[in-house]
């Protein structure tokens, strides 16, 4: 993953793809806590306050919890809610289009069904 | 206070500037001069000490040109900046005259072994040491300050604006010169200067008014100086 | 909101030309600002207001609730770091470190002296001997150590070398971190800085075009490339800052985001859509010369 943030999207947004990606990934198990604002500002060479809304995203959105004088954890259950999420955007984004390009196609679903075990075959 | 201070400290990081070339713009001429009297018969009496007045001026103007944007570019206040200043300048010039009444003290005693009258001269070092420290201490100052004012005009209103100050100084001179002449003044003064000879020290404490009003007005000027 | 420099109708004339004109912005407290624009926008001479060094022509000027001249309850907080910044010729890095230490309250030396290691400074080095990223260097340590609640970075980089400046960027957001203040960095050189800051103020020709968010000025605006006329149509009635065209291509930028069916449109008319990034966004706004003022309010 490059260090280097897209300055055409809001920061805090991809600070907050980065830490789910790294729950998703088991690079932040859950319970671990997560590195501060300030790491991750420095990390970064971002703004601190946009690191701290980033991070804050996500502990409105339950997948970070905040402990009192500690700092910032990854909620249990986290992971399971971002795959879940995750699968839900994956359907939005590849499966709903790549059906409506079929059927520009006319390509029927089980040709479609082929198509992806032929797919996956060559994945392995 | 504090930030009166802090102009002070900062003058005094300058060591060449105050405390080394004064003394060796001096000392080079106090030691071609004493070389020159160690030859000569007669006694030898030279004004190399104006070489450290002349000094002053010029350190007045530069020292105006060194702190003044650095100062203020450090978000000093233009009034510290002008009383840590002047105090600077006070305080260098107490210094300066102790040092040179000292050696004119010497030289009185000793002339050197060669004769030599480079610190103690006749009319400037008439009176007591208290009265030849303050000539020295007056010269001085009137000279730093008269160099920051100079500066001050500068920079307030840059090359042109010093062009028209010094051509209206010469304005005044002549119209001053020229209503004396034509009133047969120059009699009267020379008769008031034969009655009532003035001392160096008396003539060092009525410059000392015009001092302060050079220090007011470099004041004036810089309140209102972009940096 | 604690508002630490508060502008309102600032204009500085000179003899025969307006440096800045009718600007209003403020300054809250504990955040970093970037101050962009091109050279000779307006940008130093407003800086030079704020800290008192140059005299607004009319308008008003407040930094923590007072008039900066003269009153050392705001000079004292206020650090300005200029690229034109002199000092004296016969000080050396020390002395300079030495007079700053006794000008600005809250100064850490210990931190100066971390920061003269990391620069590799020379201590004992006439600041007249100094190349000029080492010159820069001393500038941007004075303005670090003197942890002044308003510092302003003008152009504080010239001659250094990138190693250097990213030194400078994580100094800089170690030690807000720790010791938050207000920070204005003001720049032409967008892209390094960008992502440092929390809100971007930018002057053109002497006045505020821009005055956002920079979060909210990430994805503000986009570009559609394909064939002009379509291009055109679809940016008809949008607020265009930049146009470039090729041939029969185009490519075409402008204000807004672009939403899922904006994005549908796009691509049933074989445009591309190109994110602009917060530098390009104001090079586009400052390269004109026709004025954009409408192009900002978003």
């Amino acid at each position: 993953m490059s260090l280097q943030m897209d300055d055409s999207r809001p920061i805090f947004v991809q600070i907050a793809e980065r830490i789910e990606n790294d729950i998703i990934d088991g690079a932040m198990p859950e319970e671990s806590q997560v590195p501060s604002t300030n790491q991750f500002a420095a990390f970064y060479q971002i703004n601190p306050a946009t690191a701290a809304k980033g991070v804050n995203l996500l502990v409105d959105l339950g997948i970070l919890y905040k402990r009192r004088g500690i700092g910032m954890f990854v909620a249990t259950g986290a992971k399971a809610r971002l795959m879940e999420q995750r699968k839900e955007h994956f359907f939005e984004q590849y499966v709903v289009t790549m059906i409506s390009e079929a059927k520009k196609l006319g390509i029927t679903v089980d040709q479609l069904t082929d198509m992806i075990r032929r797919g996956e075959s060559r994945h392995e | 206070m504090n930030r009166i201070r802090s102009v002070v400290h900062m003058h005094m990081k300058d060591r060449l500037g105050w405390f080394i070339l004064p003394w060796v713009i001096l000392g080079s001429s106090f030691v071609v001069n004493l070389g020159i009297a160690a030859y000569a018969e007669e006694t030898i009496t030279t004004g190399g000490l104006a070489s450290i007045y002349i000094y002053m001026l010029v350190g007045g103007i530069v020292s105006l040109v060194q702190t003044y944007p650095f100062a203020v570019g450090f978000t000093m206040r233009r009034k510290d900046y002008v009383i840590g200043t002047l105090a600077t300048m006070a305080g260098f010039s107490a210094y300066s005259a102790i040092v040179l009444m000292l050696l004119g003290a010497i030289e009185k005693e000793t002339g050197w072994g060669v004769d030599l009258n480079f610190f103690h001269l006749g009319y400037l070092s008439e009176g007591n040491l208290l009265a030849q420290w303050w000539v020295h201490f007056g010269i001085m100052l009137n000279m730093l300050v008269g160099g920051f004012l100079i500066s001050s005009i500068h920079r307030k209103f840059g090359k042109n604006g010093m062009f028209a100050f010094f051509i209206g100084i010469s304005l005044i001179l002549s119209v001053v010169i020229f209503l004396v002449s034509t009133n047969d003044g120059w009699d009267a003064i020379g008769r008031w200067l034969r009655d009532n000879p003035p001392t160096a020290a008396e003539l060092s404490t009525y410059l000392f008014p015009l001092t302060v009003i050079f220090g007011f007005a470099s004041h004036l000027l810089l309140r209102k100086a972009a940096v | 909101m604690n508002k630490v420099v508060e502008i309102n109708g600032l204009t500085k004339k000179y003899k025969d030309q307006i440096a800045v004109n009718n600007v209003s912005f403020m300054l809250e407290a504990n955040k970093i600002y970037g101050l962009l624009g091109r050279n000779g926008a307006g940008k130093t001479t407003i800086m030079h207001m704020i800290t008192a060094q140059a005299f607004p022509t009319s308008g008003e000027l407040k930094v923590f609730g007072e008039n900066p001249y003269e009153n050392n309850r705001v000079l004292t907080q206020l650090c300005f770091i200029k690229e034109s910044q002199k000092y004296p010729d016969n000080y050396r890095v020390i002395d300079v470190l030495d007079v700053s230490s006794t000008f600005f309250p809250n100064w850490d030396r210990e931190f100066a002296f971390a920061l003269i290691e990391d620069f590799r400074l020379p201590l004992k080095r006439r600041v007249k001997k100094l190349s000029r990223g080492m010159l820069s260097a001393v500038g941007i340590i004075v303005g670090l150590a003197s942890r002044a609640p308003v510092t302003i970075f003008d152009e504080p980089y010239l001659g250094l070398d990138a190693v250097a400046r990213g030194l400078f960027y994580d100094r800089l957001l170690d030690d807000y971190a720790e010791n938050p203040r207000t920070i204005v960095l003001s720049t032409h050189l967008i892209d390094e800085v960008s992502k440092l800051l929390e809100h971007v103020i930018v002057i053109n020709s002497g006045e505020v075009i821009l005055n956002e968010d920079a979060e909210e000025l990430r994805g503000q605006a986009s570009t559609v490339v394909g064939a002009a006329a379509k291009a055109e149509a679809f940016a008809m009635g949008r607020t265009i800052i930049h146009r470039e065209s090729m041939g029969g291509l185009a490519s075409v930028t402008f204000m807004g985001r672009l939403d899922a069916e904006d994005r549908r449109q796009a691509e049933e008319l074989g445009l591309e859509i190109a994110p602009v990034s917060l530098q390009q966004l104001v090079v586009h706004l400052t390269k004109s010369n026709h004025k954009n003022k409408e192009a900002v309010s978003l």
